[in-house]
């Protein structure tokens, strides 16, 4: 008895440590490449931004004052310098490859019975996409809830801040869904949960747009219908918003 | 009439011999239905230059306008509508790109660039117009509009006092939509616009009083009694708003080290035009958009703006309607502040020049209260610009060394 | 019998020349692993604070409590809280403390105490008119004193809170869970007298009087600083002078600096007073470039009794209080240092220094040479001199009472516990966090903040002038340059003898020019020092000669943030050799 006892330790220990022998080459596989193209993306974007300086890029793209270019790299990147953009996209860019590399080695070390990558390789690629998605809506949330804030003060609408909020709060609940809804996470649950969400959330916007918006759509109604129709008296001029001024 | 010389001449713009008559581009296109208004435009112009051979360029089909061919010596020319249509009645990229190619086409030595409704100038003023392009050779004729208290708020606000600090250059109407120009200026103008059109902004803005400053040009100001000015197509103020003074302020900062060499050496005072009165306008409402904004926006400006100027605002926020005024400074301050915060992009610029559009309407009330009690327009445009002068060093400073903790 | 201990001070005037250092035991370090600091971890740093060259602790209260004010609702008077230590911790913390010549002073919180303090409990349920009951006062409305303002007007919406089992309200100008104290109860006085003195008999130095203006309350009246207050002080100081040598009283007493004077009154009543007016000014014309907040407020304040002496402060355990400026000055300095509501509590601002001023190194120094040079005695806020920073995401002034910061280790080598026992988290962002910002860092680099607070601590100490001096502020034509004048002699019977003889010839006679620029530009400023014609300014810190004082105004070219201290010095001193 106990020579099977020690046979069954030493079998289950031989299977364990061959499938630990079995991860490793790949998880090694997976860290070179990253470091590697990492690494390599370090030089080619120092190599590339020496020689862009040398070849003096930013004056150039300057001189030429592409417009278009100039308000893209302005509005959204955290750089005045087209150098140094490009250069950090060769960076990222490399770093990127790594990763697609390494789970790719990752991937054709094992053989297709290994239980360990079907579950691990999408999920990495899930969770990474999820992490995206979640960047990416934490993003547009807050600049949708400024840029609604300020266009609705600007129509001089009072419950700005309601509006900036739910509409902020909409695309998080979006996103949230869309995140769980990735990571395979909840199923139908969170299906239901974000439509009565978000369903709950439209409802009560369009309940506040509609109470509060009845002024903004008779004087609507007042320009579109013309004078034959009347919806309310007519405004003394001294007191019309707008009509005697001009901007520009 | 008068005119004022506001930057000396460096090089001289070259002088036909032969015939002196510019070029006139009509930028507006005409419809069927606007052949009064375009035969008016020739009569006045054959007026303005009698007995001279004149050669105008209107937009759209020639066969639209054959019957407007006058025996006066008038040429007409056509050339291809632009499908662009632009909210203001505004001079674009694209007006410029085709009047320099016209010019050169028609080897002409000037060009007189004329916008919508420009049959309401006079034949004196267009013949003033002429007389600087010819016989004093300037490099830009900006005509001088007289408009009405409550016309041109943008340029009071903003766009005048804005030019005359850091250019130096005493056109009131640095956004005009007339413009005369000497073919080097033109020329230089539709290089940059050329850039714009070939990155599909057709649309997109020039400031002429800026180059011309910048390039040592020399610069007239014609006055243009009479002249209306035609009413942008859309009355959504924010989009023209955001659309203009971010093509200024984009202006600006690709022009910083001009600007900033220029010294004013003591405010300069220029002619009070005295207006027509009008009717007193009651501003209630705008103070009121304005304490709006001041609840929900206010942490938006605590972004841009210092505390100086957010206590300013606070205190304003608490005046009544008929109080209500701006203090010039504190307008200076927040203009000089936005174009701060839009060259370091400390917001995103949409949601920048959305700010600052409930800060301008509380301008614009301010300045209605302001012309109701003292009663001329042109005396507050002048004091605002005046405040814009005195400042500008913070401006320069603020450029220079952007560490916000300042006053 | 109680053996009485003898202070480590042998001038009466110690408090004069002193360096005061607040902090919290709580927050100092933790010797046990339990999370909260202690007195044994105190006495283990106490090494650090003598090389730093503070010479008086001032430690905030660590009286057994519930805690719901951070030690200020004190449930007994002569005990230590359990979590701090025992008092035998206490003993051994004040031995050591007074081996370094240090001096310590503790909180006399005799305003209010704890409501689960055994006085309070037992007035609840003693008859009403009972002397029990009359520890605290009581009401059977909420009407009575009904023109006080509320202090904590962010959390309380009365002075006046109900107790049930009372059956009437108790009065409570803090928080309704600290009832206040009944003055006008002799026996409550004596009560605080036996508390003061077994603290007196260990040795303790000194006293912080907080909340002192609100003792005693009168119907119709803002019941701030009344004349029966200041008797009730002026008692517990007769009874400090009775008992006990070289011992200070320090006057917590936020009110105008004209309203400061009665508690000083002739020298008989509070030693020392904070000077709360003066701090947020300092900001306020920082921030605005202008001296002139400064010098309003410093040409307002009294004159006060030759022993008497100001306590300076930058930032403290509360918040940075805004009630001593107007309603303008108020909202500028929230515009200008409270970007986030959040850091706004009670009108007042909890930030630290650092943060307050951007984590500026040039600020910092700036308003800290404004600290060791204005007449006063300084007092600085521990984790101040690293430049540590705050959390504004915990509740009430928590974000100012972190654990310091001492090394990169794990809890910043506060404490040994699992972090999540921490009595409050440590400061971890990637700027302010203890792994960027700790005393060991600091002490390897030379250039660090610790190293020049270490450095210009020293300095002052050299120099009487900047303890027990004279001020005289310098007007120059550029508002953004604050200059003033420091002197002392020793010889004159008084300062106002002092004062006549500003340019004294005297062996012992300290004259320095002190200059600070206020703007972030260089600035240019010409100085009127005629007076002190034929004169050499030598710059303090590094020792070098200026160019010799003439009639004509004195040019000074000062750097963004610059100061100046330069001694005036009688004797021309041969400019020391240079190599080439």
């Amino acid at each position: 008895m106990g020579q099977q006892i020690q046979y069954a330790l030493s079998q289950s220990a031989h299977r364990v440590l061959l499938k630990v022998a079995s991860f490793l080459p790949g998880l090694v596989a997976l860290l070179s490449a990253v470091i590697l193209l990492t690494l390599i993306g370090a030089g080619l974007s120092a190599l590339l931004r020496r020689v862009l300086t040398a070849l003096k890029f930013d004056e150039r793209i300057a001189q030429n004052q592409n417009p278009a270019l100039a308000a893209g790299i302005q509005g959204w990147s955290s750089t005045n310098s087209p150098t140094v953009l490009i250069a950090r996209i060769a960076f990222w860019l490399c770093v990127l490859l790594g990763f697609v590399i390494g789970i790719s080695a990752f991937d054709a070390s094992y053989s297709s019975n290994a239980q360990v990558s079907i579950y691990l390789l999408p999920y990495l690629s899930h969770a990474t996409g999820a992490a995206i998605l979640l960047l990416l809506g934490n993003l547009i949330a807050r600049f949708l809830a400024r840029s609604v804030l300020i266009g609705a003060v600007n129509a001089k609408l009072t419950y700005s801040r309601f509006l900036s909020l739910g509409v902020k709060w909409l695309v998080l609940v979006l996103t949230g869904a869309m995140v769980l809804d990735h990571l395979e996470i909840g199923g139908t649950i969170i299906e239901l949960a974000f439509g009565i969400l978000f369903g709950g959330i439209v409802l009560t916007l369009s309940l506040a747009v509609g109470l509060g918006s009845r002024d903004i759509v008779s004087r609507s109604l007042e320009k579109t219908a013309g004078p034959a129709v009347e919806l309310t008296p007519p405004i003394p001029p001294a007191q019309r918003v707008g009509d005697n001024l001009r901007h520009f | 009439m008068t005119t004022s010389t506001s930057q000396s001449e460096t090089e001289p713009a070259k002088i036909s011999t032969q015939n002196d008559a510019p070029l006139i581009v009509l930028t507006a296109p005409f419809a069927s239905e606007d052949e009064v208004n375009l035969e008016q435009i020739l009569a006045n112009l054959a007026h303005a230059w009698p007995g001279q051979s004149l050669r105008v360029a209107t937009a759209g089909d020639a066969t639209v306008h054959a019957a407007s061919t006058s025996s006066n010596g008038i040429n007409l020319i056509t050339y291809p509508q632009s499908c662009v249509s632009t909210a203001a009645p505004l001079l674009t990229a694209t007006d410029f790109v085709t009047a320099a190619d016209l010019l050169r086409e028609h080897d002409a030595q000037s060009c007189l660039m004329l916008g919508a409704d420009a049959h309401t100038f006079a034949p004196e003023v267009l013949a003033a117009f002429s007389n600087a392009l010819s016989q004093q050779a300037v490099d830009l004729a900006v005509p001088c509009y007289y408009l009405g208290a409550h016309d041109g708020l943008v340029n009071s606000a903003i766009l005048y006092p804005l030019t005359r600090a850091l250019y130096g250059t005493s056109p009131r109407f640095p956004l005009a939509t007339d413009l005369g120009l000497s073919t080097r200026n033109l020329q230089r103008l539709a290089v940059s616009a050329r850039r714009f059109v070939s990155a599909n902004q057709e649309d997109a803005l020039l400031w002429p009083v800026a180059e011309a400053a910048a390039a040592h040009f020399s610069i007239v100001e014609v006055d243009a009694p009479g002249r209306t000015l035609a009413q942008p197509a859309t009355q959504d103020l924010n989009a023209l708003f955001s659309h203009v003074l971010g093509s200024l302020f984009s202006d600006i900062e690709a022009r910083a080290a001009f600007w900033q060499r220029v010294r004013i050496a003591k405010p300069q005072t220029a002619i009070v035009v005295q207006s027509a009165p009008e009717s007193a306008y009651d501003a209630a409402s705008m103070v009121a958009a304005f304490q709006l904004a001041y609840a929900n926006l206010q942490e938006i400006w605590a972004i841009v703006l210092p505390p100086t100027s957010l206590l300013g605002l606070k205190r304003i926020a608490q005046l009544p309607p008929s109080d209500f005024v701006m203090p010039d400074s504190l307008w200076a301050r927040i203009i000089y502040d936005f174009i701060l915060a839009f060259h370091m992009r400390t917001i995103n610029r949409g949601h920048l020049l959305g700010a600052l559009t409930p800060l301008y309407l509380a301008w614009v009330a301010s300045h209605l209260n302001v012309i109701a009690q003292q009663g001329s327009p042109s005396a507050h445009r002048e004091a605002v610009a005046v405040a814009f002068e005195s400042d500008k060093s913070y401006l320069v400073a603020r450029w220079r060394w952007p560490d916000r903790f300042n006053p | 019998m109680n053996v009485k201990k003898a202070g480590s001070a042998s001038d009466p005037l110690w408090y004069k020349d002193a360096v005061i250092y607040e902090l919290h035991v709580r927050a100092f370090q933790d010797s046990n692993g339990d999370g909260i600091g202690d007195f044994p971890g105190l006495i283990s740093r106490l090494d650090y604070l003598q090389d730093l060259g503070v010479t008086c602790l001032w430690l905030l209260p660590f009286f057994p409590s519930p805690l719901r004010d951070d030690g200020y609702d004190i449930a007994d008077y002569t005990s230590v809280n359990p979590s701090y230590g025992t008092l035998d911790d206490f003993k051994r913390f004040l031995d050591a403390a007074h081996q370094r010549n240090m001096q310590v002073l503790i909180e006399l919180v005799v305003n209010h105490t704890s409501d689960q303090h055994p006085w309070f409990q037992r007035a609840r349920l003693a008859l009403p008119g009972s002397p029990e009951r009359d520890f605290y006062v009581w009401s059977n409305d909420n009407q009575l004193y009904k023109e006080v303002r509320i202090i904590f007007s962010d959390t309380e919406k009365s002075n006046w809170s109900w107790d049930e089992l009372a059956g009437a309200y108790y009065w409570h100008r803090f928080f309704f869970h600290q009832p206040d104290l009944n003055f006008d109860n002799p026996a409550v006085l004596e009560e605080i007298l036996v508390a003061m003195r077994f603290w007196l008999d260990l040795g303790v130095d000194g006293f912080r009087l907080d909340a002192i203006p609100y003792l005693v309350e009168r119907d119709g009246t803002t019941c701030d600083g009344l004349p029966e207050t200041h008797a009730i002080v002026k008692a517990i100081r007769a009874a400090i002078d009775e008992g006990y040598e070289n011992r200070m009283v320090l006057a917590e007493a936020n009110q105008p600096p004209s309203q400061l004077l009665p508690y000083f009154s002739n020298g008989d009543e509070c030693h020392m007073a904070f000077h709360f007016p003066l701090m947020p000014r300092i900001y306020l014309a920082l921030r605005q470039e202008d001296r002139k907040p400064i010098t309003d407020i410093m040409a307002e304040t009294p004159a006060i009794p030759d022993i008497c002496q100001w306590g300076l402060f930058l930032r403290n355990h509360d918040e940075l209080t805004l009630e001593m400026v107007t309603g303008d000055e108020r909202d500028y300095l929230q515009f200008a240092y409270s970007a986030d509501p959040r850091m706004i509590i009670n009108s007042g601002i909890r930030r630290r220094l650092a943060p307050l001023l951007d984590n500026n190194r040039r600020r910092i120094e700036l308003l800290n040479s404004l600290l060791l040079s204005f007449p006063g005695t300084p007092i600085l806020y521990y984790g101040d001199e690293i430049g540590m920073g705050d959390n504004i995401y915990l509740g009430d002034r928590n974000g100012v009472r972190t654990p310091m910061q001492w090394s990169p280790d794990r809890n910043a080598g506060f404490s040994k516990a699992d972090p999540a026992r921490l009595y409050f988290p440590v400061i971890m962002d990637p700027i302010w966090g203890y792994q960027a910002i700790n005393v060991e860092a600091q002490l390897g680099e030379q250039s660090s903040l610790l190293h020049w607070t270490r450095n210009m601590i020293a300095l002052r100490k050299m120099f009487r002038v900047f303890g027990r001096g004279t001020t005289e502020f310098l007007e120059p034509e550029n508002r953004k340059v604050l200059a003033y004048i420091r002197h002392y002699d020793p010889d004159s019977a008084s300062v106002n003898d002092t004062v006549a003889a500003s340019a004294g010839s005297g062996d012992f006679t300290e004259t320095i020019l002190c200059c600070a620029n206020l703007s972030r530009f260089a600035q240019p400023v010409a100085l009127d020092l005629s007076r002190f014609a034929g004169m050499v300014p030598i710059e303090m810190l590094g020792y070098v000669p200026f160019p010799i004082i003439t009639d004509q105004p004195y040019m000074l070219t000062l750097s963004p943030y610059c100061f100046f201290w330069f001694e005036l010095s009688g004797q021309h001193s041969p400019t020391p050799q240079q190599s080439s």
